[in-house]
Order: C-alpha cells, then sequence, then structure tokens
C-alpha cells in the first residue's frame, strides 16, 4: 500500500520533534557573588555619655589616715570635685555602697540619674555618712547588671571612690570584668594603702563587637536576581544569594541585579563551563559613599553537588 | 603614698602590651558582616586590601566619633581597626588613650578650700582623677567639720557660702600648699602657682621653730622665683630669690634638676644678696 499524501508531512514533524530532543541544551555557566558592606549611614543623633559615680561610704573609709582626714574625706572631696566638672548636658549618678542597710546586704544608695544638676549630686556626696560594711564586687556588679538592662552601658563611665578594703567578700575581678563587658569604662580611684589586685592592673580587657556598631551593621543576606541583558537574548530570571553556593546558569550575557540601597546592577557575560565570580564593595556610610567590583572567572566547580541549582 | 605611680606603672604596661602584634591584645576575628577570615590591608589580593582599606577608615572616623560619648566602644573599635590595618598609628594611640581600665592613686592634700574653677569638660574632668585631691583639715575649718572643701562656681550659686578667711596659718596648711605650688610649676602652670606660693609663704606660722620656719618661707620664695622666670619676668624673679636668700641664707638649689636659667637668676639674685652684683 502506498502511504498516503498526508504521510509526509507527519514524518518531517517527527523529524523535527526528534531533533528538538536530542539538540543539545545550551551551554551553562556558574555564577557566584559575594558582597562585603561596611556600615549602615548614621541612624540617627548620638546620645549623650553618662557618668556613674560609685562612693565607698563603708566605716573603714571613714578611719582617718596618716592623723589628719579619712579617706572618706578624699572620697567626698573627689566625688564632688569630679561632678561639679560634669557638663550640664550629661547624666550623672551618685551610687553609695555602705551608706544604707545592715552590714554586707549589698543595699544601694542610688541617686539620679540626673540632668544638668551635678552640683546637686556633689552637694550629697559630700553628706554621705558611713552606715555598714559593704562589699565592692557586689556593688560592680549590680551596676554592671543596671547599666546592661538600661542599655546605656557603653556610653557610661563608672569611676569608684575606694580604698578598695574587701569586708564583705565578693570578687572584685569577676565584677569589674562583668562591668567591662558590658561596654562601660572604668575608673579606680584608689585612696589610702589598699592594694590594688593583679587583675584589676592586668584585667582581661574586652573585645568583639560593640553595640555602637551592631547597631549600624546589616547582617541580612543580600539577594541577587540574574536576568537578561538589555540587548541580549531572552532568559529566565535566577534568584540567588550573595555569599552562598554558585549557581547553575545559562552561559551567555545577562545583567546581576543586587538588592542593595540604592540597587546595583552589573552587566555580566557568562562563559560556558566557566564560573563567574562578581565580588562587591559597599559602603553607604562613608563620606561619601564607596561602591566597586570586581568581575572574576575560575574554573567551575568540581563537584556538581557544589553548585546550587535554581529554584 | 603607696600607691603612688602605680597608674603610670599600670599606664606603662598597657603601652607595653600595645606596641606588640595586634594579633596578641587584639581578638582579630571578624566581626557580623565582615569577610572570614578578617581582611587584612596587607593582603595580596587587591579586593581584600581595598575593603580592608575602607574598613578601617570607617571605623577609625567612627571611633573617633565615639570617644568622648562611649568610650568603652570605641576602645573596642580602635582595636578592630588595628587588626585591619596593623601600620596605622592612631588605632594604637587610641587604644592608649581610652583604654577601659584605669587606675589612679592621687594625693590627698590638706588645705583651706581652693576652687576649681575649670568650666566643665567630661575629659577633663576625667583627665584630672590623677590630681591631688584637696580636703580641709577636719579639726581646723569651722563649720565644715570633716567635710571637704572642693569648691566650684556651680556649688556657690547653690548654697551661700560664708566671706573666705584668710589662710590659716599652720605648718601643714603651708606643707600642702608648698607640695601644691610645686605641682603646678611641674604642670607648667605658673601663674596659679605663683598665687599658691604666694598663700602658702603667708600660710607658714609666725610662731615654731625658727629654722623650720625660715625654710618654708624659703621654699615658697623660691617656687614663686621659679613660676616668674617662666613667665619671663626676670626682675621679680631676681628680687624674689634675693629674698629667699635673705630668709634662709643657707638656701641651696638642686642644680642637677633645675633649669640653668633658674640656676643663672638664682646665682645673681645671691650675688646681689651678697653685694657682689655689678
Amino acid at each position: 500500500m502506498r502511504p498516503g499524501p498526508w504521510i509526509r508531512p507527519l514524518t518531517a514533524f517527527a523529524l523535527l520533534g526528534v531533533a528538538g530532543c536530542v539538540a543539545p541544551p545550551p551551554p551553562k555557566a556558574w555564577l557566584e557573588v559575594d558582597v562585603a558592606r561596611g556600615l549602615a549611614p548614621e541612624p540617627g543623633e548620638a546620645r549623650p555619655a553618662r557618668v556613674e559615680v560609685v562612693m565607698d561610704v563603708t566605716p573603714s573609709m571613714a578611719a582617718a589616715t596618716r592623723g589628719k582626714s579619712s579617706n572618706l574625706d578624699a572620697a567626698r572631696a573627689g566625688a564632688a570635685q569630679l561632678l561639679r566638672s560634669i557638663p550640664p548636658d550629661v547624666p550623672a549618678t551618685l551610687v553609695a555602697f555602705g551608706a544604707t542597710g545592715a552590714a554586707c546586704d549589698a543595699s544601694l544608695l542610688v541617686l539620679g540619674p540626673e540632668s544638668g544638676r551635678p552640683a546637686v549630686l556633689a552637694l550629697r556626696a559630700e553628706e554621705l555618712t558611713p552606715a555598714a560594711e559593704a562589699s565592692l564586687a557586689s556593688t560592680l556588679d549590680s551596676v554592671a547588671t543596671a547599666l546592661a538592662a538600661e542599655k546605656v552601658a557603653e556610653r557610661t563611665r563608672v569611676v569608684v571612690f575606694t580604698d578598695l578594703v574587701a569586708q564583705c567578700g565578693g570578687d572584685p575581678c569577676a565584677a569589674g570584668e562583668k562591668l567591662l563587658a558590658t561596654g562601660a569604662t572604668l575608673d579606680l580611684v584608689v585612696l589610702g594603702d589598699g592594694s590594688v589586685p593583679a587583675c584589676l592592673r592586668s584585667p582581661v580587657l574586652p573585645s568583639g563587637l560593640p553595640a555602637s556598631v551592631s547597631r549600624r551593621t546589616d547582617t541580612d543576606p543580600v539577594s541577587f536576581r540574574l536576568v537578561a541583558a538589555p540587548a541580549g537574548p531572552a532568559r529566565e530570571p535566577t534568584d540567588g544569594v550573595a555569599g552562598e553556593r554558585p549557581v547553575r546558569v545559562d552561559a551567555g550575557p545577562a545583567t546581576v541585579e543586587l538588592a542593595l540601597t540604592p540597587p546595583l546592577d552589573v552587566p555580566v557575560v557568562l562563559p560556558a563551563g566557566t564560573l563567574l565570580r562578581l565580588r562587591v564593595i559597599d559602603f553607604p556610610g562613608a563620606s561619601p559613599p564607596v561602591r566597586d567590583w570586581l568581575v572574576e572567572t575560575a574554573a567551575p566547580p568540581a563537584d556538581a553537588s557544589q553548585a546550587a541549582s535554581p529554584p | 603614698m603607696r600607691l603612688r605611680g602605680l597608674g603610670k606603672r599600670f599606664s606603662l604596661a598597657l603601652c607595653a602590651a600595645l606596641f606588640a602584634a595586634p594579633e596578641a591584645w587584639a581578638d582579630c576575628e571578624p566581626w557580623p558582616g565582615e569577610p572570614s577570615p578578617l581582611p587584612t590591608s596587607a593582603s595580596s589580593d587587591e579586593m581584600t586590601a581595598h575593603f580592608a582599606h575602607l574598613r578601617a577608615d570607617e571605623l577609625a572616623a567612627l571611633a573617633l566619633q565615639l570617644e568622648p560619648l562611649a568610650p568603652g566602644d570605641a576602645y573596642r573599635v580602635w582595636l578592630h581597626v588595628a587588626c585591619l590595618d596593623p601600620q596605622r598609628d592612631d588605632a594604637r594611640e587610641g587604644v592608649n588613650r581610652i583604654a577601659p581600665l584605669r587606675v589612679h592613686a592621687p594625693e590627698v592634700v590638706h588645705q583651706p578650700g581652693e576652687a576649681t574653677a575649670a568650666a566643665p569638660d567630661l575629659d577633663s574632668a576625667f583627665g584630672r582623677l590623677d590630681n591631688p585631691i584637696s580636703v580641709a583639715l577636719p579639726t581646723r575649718v569651722a563649720n565644715a567639720a570633716a567635710r571637704p572643701v572642693a569648691g566650684s562656681p556651680a556649688r556657690s550659686s547653690l548654697a551661700p557660702q560664708p566671706p573666705r578667711a584668710a589662710p590659716e596659718e599652720s605648718p601643714l596648711v603651708a606643707d600642702g600648699l608648698l607640695d601644691e605650688a610645686e605641682g603646678l610649676v611641674r604642670q607648667a602652670h605658673f601663674e596659679e602657682a605663683l598665687k599658691k606660693a604666694a598663700k602658702a609663704r603667708e600660710a607658714v606660722p609666725r610662731t615654731g621653730d625658727p629654722a623650720a620656719l625660715r625654710q618654708r618661707r624659703a621654699r615658697a620664695d623660691v617656687i614663686a622665683g621659679t613660676a616668674q622666670v617662666a613667665l619671663g619676668k626676670d626682675a621679680d624673679a631676681r628680687a624674689t630669690f634675693e629674698r629667699a636668700i635673705q630668709t634662709d641664707p643657707s638656701l641651696r638649689l638642686d642644680r642637677a634638676n633645675t633649669s640653668p636659667k633658674v640656676v643663672r637668676a638664682f646665682d645673681a639674685a645671691r650675688a646681689a644678696a651678697s653685694g657682689d652684683a655689678p
């Protein structure tokens, strides 16, 4: 039987379909994006510094030394002098231990914070009288806890007037380190002949991310999208995240759109069988803002599993 | 005081530590958001070194802003700047300038109240924590029973103060004033030293061990004369030294530790006092 007249077009169509199925796929490339960012712009007005004056008002401080005045007299004078030197816009707090409560019960007398009235605190400092022995260590611990809870530690200067005579136990080293770890600074004014613990002479000084930097650090990952170049062939958009594994994409011209502020579009040509690495530096908080990028090529990932597939 | 100078020793130890490699005194781990490992300006990779430079620049600017407001934070930022760019001198200086823990052992001096008239300034206030603390003698100051006398304009505006009496005559008071006057000379506060020395001379009692009293008066004049030399008041200095020599003819200067200019003025005064002056 001779084939019908319709068989030729059908065969041609089938051949075309087979050809389409076995045609080589478009060449592939890999894309990796890294973004290193600086500080975000200043979020607002800087908050003022604070001062916390801590006075040891324990009975041991009141014992006269050198046959003249006592360490308490010196503490009163020194604290008052400091408080009167504080600018009016700086909030100040006066903390006294040993001025109230029973012996070693860790009660603190806290006056302030006061803004614009440091002279009032100075007068109060001059009038403090001893009531009972108390612990410097627990006082520093309490101050550290309070400053951390109020989230003001990193801008607080703590000054302690003390003879360092330990009466009620506690670990001044641990308390000092706790206070420093909050971000506060500590000035220890030692009166009399008290010996400074070695740990306070060679303290473990804090390092690590300070709160002021943390507030201006954007740790959210930067996302990007690979789209067709304006004059290039069509391509399906591919999404990715900077800093993650390379993404396997079609080779050819394209544009990488980075979700920065303001957005950044980088034209690229993805060579077939190659890893293209886009490295971006972004410092939006610099004056003026700085943005720079570099396109590098490298061998593709040896293991296909190292490359992420586009969703 | 046994602990005097401890603060200085502590500072020296800190300085020594700071001049070691950054890794020795700073935790050079990357902060959140920074590449890992932490880039440094010495990196052979251009982009990495570029980031380290830019990051160090912006953090150094931030540290300077933070110093007066959040010194604890500023200290940590300076440490990190030193990690990013170990060649930066400002990072080392910043770390040294704002150590989070400082130990002070101020001298305590006993004298009549003397107001510190400095304008309120936080950095200056903390810079003075090593200065001597002035405390009133508890048994000699009327109506103040063991109360300190450090004063300021702010205090006088809050509580009316009685008219200030003339400096008390007391060997202890005089010695305290003399010590303070010498300290002011060392700090190059010559005008204040001059006033303080005059008060010290007035505070020397009129009765007591004559030799000791003469020595105190002569010491006050030597301090005043030294300040006058520094202020360029040569004629006044010569007259003051002459009076010192007349008060205590055995007076000798410590030539090894005295400025040649002061020694020359003193020698001229001695020559004049002995009638050898030209």
